[in-house]
């Protein structure tokens, strides 16, 4: 029987080496040898999507390999889901995130979305084309640590700051903070419509996410 | 600058040239007025500016007729492009797209979620395509009501019109997961658009031609994968333009592109308008004597949010680091106009050109920066 060392190994260079449906007989192994599963997950199949951000950033892998990569930490994660009986809640942060009306360029979304899970936040995807007051219901009914908008339209973009006057409005502001990105928005937008932040990738994004709510 | 000074100064200068003398006298090597000058895709903004919404201006022909006419009078823009966008091919294959009443068009469905379907896709016909027809036959009427002004056409890069027909995130998965068949996609895609050059030779004669490829950029794909994905539907569709025109066409590639810089002069293409993410004269030096440069104020922070001053100072510096790049230079914004840019700022843009641009010549500087820029 191979150590528990190996397995996660293995789980995590399922990941890493974009085996999207290897991986989910790898899970079953891992099972099978009787390791915990949440460890699985989190020193196994995130570690990889961990390793895979950090080639990222050095520039060998792109945006194609990391949405392959995240597939198979999915694919992952659903096995391992089949033997947890209760979601343990370990997570650092809730982060609601979603792409502004008008607006269906959801790659850079879906790639934040993606290290923020990895980094540990428990994250509620709203998805693109999202109606500005679906967010402030959102905000309302639900506890949030950090709402992330983005948009790849100029066309799109003021929407942020529309949602950011209603969730003033609707006197929700303060409860939350609040990050932006997308191609076309700059530090300076994020400033004037009153965002708390703008970061230029999704591996910054999961570091600023950090510090707002201490983690880091 | 207020608004008042700054058209009192417009009113002082003038145009000697028509924006197509202008451009003969430059590629022939001699010095014009000032230097050419265009806005990247410019229509939804020029109809806002004007009063109208986009679907008004695509839809109704004497709305399109009415922009078209003005934009030329009051910013010497006298050319206009009847050209399919980045979705267009997406719709004619099937997709279905969606236009807000004030904005841009989005795929709402793509036609191509499973390879099965591929067989059933078809070169499209550009006179029987129930998308593609109307867009011609508004080519035809607005040629006979603008007989004078020039007009040019244009396509979706390759990959860019491979997303609007299958999604992206499949198209960038497939990279590593189903390259035959992206292959397969990719070679319909640059059949569709020389298919619409093609009828558009024959009904106009050889205009010019501009293909715009967001998604072929290093900020989204690897080198590698341009290299075998991007590069070579890229070339045959600039040796297919070349072969239906008789000119290669220019280009437009949003965020970080120095890396195939070279590849694309390589490939052949005749100007490349670049990001306001990339540096002028990095590229002046790089490929600035084998392509045309065009480029780059920043469409957003400097032309929808800026003020006068900052539209002018960035034109000025644009031209300072690459207006005399060897094979040309032509101002222009980094990426499209932005819906919502203020008439002021089209018109600072304008100032600024004549300006800063006076006296230029293809590879010199302009008399304008030689005796008013730099540190004076």
């Amino acid at each position: 029987m191979q150590t528990k060392e190996e397995m996660l190994r293995k789980l995590s260079d399922c990941v890493f080496d974009m085996e999207d449906e290897e991986v989910v007989d790898v899970v079953k192994e891992y099972i099978e040898c009787g390791y915990d599963p949440q460890e699985g997950m989190l020193q196994g199949l995130v570690d990889g999507m961990k390793r895979a951000s950090e080639l990222y950033e050095e520039g060998e892998y792109f945006v194609p390999e990391l949405i392959v990569c995240s597939d198979a930490m999915y694919a992952g994660i659903e096995e391992f889901q089949k033997y947890l009986p209760e979601t343990e809640n370990n997570s650092i942060g809730k982060v609601a995130i979603g792409v502004v009306e008008g607006d269906t360029h959801d790659i850079g979304k879906n790639l934040v979305r993606i290290m923020m899970e990895t980094g540990g936040f428990d994250v509620h995807d709203l998805g693109r084309d999202v109606a500005l007051d679906t967010f402030v219901d959102y905000m309302r009914d639900n506890d949030v640590d950090i709402l992330c908008m983005s948009s790849l339209m100029t066309t799109t973009m003021p929407g942020m700051g529309i949602v950011i006057e209603k969730l003033k409005e609707a006197g929700l502001r303060d409860k939350v903070k609040i990050m932006v990105g997308g191609a076309p928005v700059s530090p300076a937008f994020a400033e004037k419509i009153g965002a708390d932040g703008y970061t230029r990738s999704a591996i910054e994004a999961v570091e600023f996410a950090k510090k707002l709510v201490g983690a880091a | 600058m207020e608004y008042e000074e700054l058209k009192r100064l417009m009113s002082e200068q003038k145009d000697e040239m028509t924006a197509a003398e202008r451009m003969k006298a430059y590629n022939a090597g001699e010095e014009v007025d000032y230097i050419p000058y265009t806005l990247q895709a410019p229509d939804p903004a020029m109809a806002d500016i004007f009063g109208f919404t986009t679907t008004q201006f695509a839809k109704d022909f004497e709305v399109k007729s009415e922009v078209i006419r003005r934009r030329k009078e009051e910013f010497g823009l006298d050319s206009f492009n009847v050209g399919l966008g980045l979705k267009t091919i997406g719709g004619a294959l099937g997709s279905k797209l969606r236009a807000p009443e004030h904005g841009i068009d989005y795929v709402e469905e793509h036609v191509l979620k499973d390879y099965a379907d591929f067989d059933k896709l078809e070169v499209t016909d550009p006179y029987k395509n129930p998308v593609l027809a109307p867009i011609l036959e508004s080519a035809k009427r607005l040629k006979d009501r603008f007989p004078d002004v020039s007009m040019t056409t244009s396509v979706a890069g390759p990959i860019s019109t491979a997303i609007a027909v299958r999604p992206v995130e499949m198209v960038l998965k497939d990279t590593r997961k189903n390259p035959e068949m992206l292959h397969k996609l990719l070679d319909l895609t640059v059949e569709c658009s020389l298919r619409w050059f093609e009828a558009f030779y024959h009904e106009f004669g050889p205009v010019g031609t501009n293909f715009s490829d967001p998604v072929t950029c290093m900020d989204v794909i690897s080198k590698k994968q341009f290299d075998e994905y991007s590069l070579p539907y890229i070339k045959k569709l600039i040796d297919g333009t070349e072969k239906i025109m008789g000119s290669r066409p220019g280009a437009h590639i949003c965020g970080k592109t120095s890396p195939i810089w070279g590849d694309l002069a390589d490939a052949g293409l005749f100007s490349f308008s670049i990001d306001n993410c990339e540096d002028l004269a990095v590229a002046k030096a790089a490929v600035g004597d084998r392509m045309r440069i065009a480029g780059n104020v920043p469409p957003v922070d400097v032309m929808k949010e800026g003020t006068i001053d900052e539209v002018i100072a960035s034109c000025k510096e644009c031209l300072e680091k690459c207006a005399d790049s060897p094979a040309g230079f032509i101002l222009n914004t980094g990426c499209q106009l932005p819906i919502g840019t203020p008439k002021a700022n089209v018109e600072a843009f304008i100032y600024a050109a004549r300006k800063y641009g006076r006296g230029a010549r293809l590879g010199h500087m302009p008399k304008g920066i030689l005796e008013e820029g730099f540190e004076n």
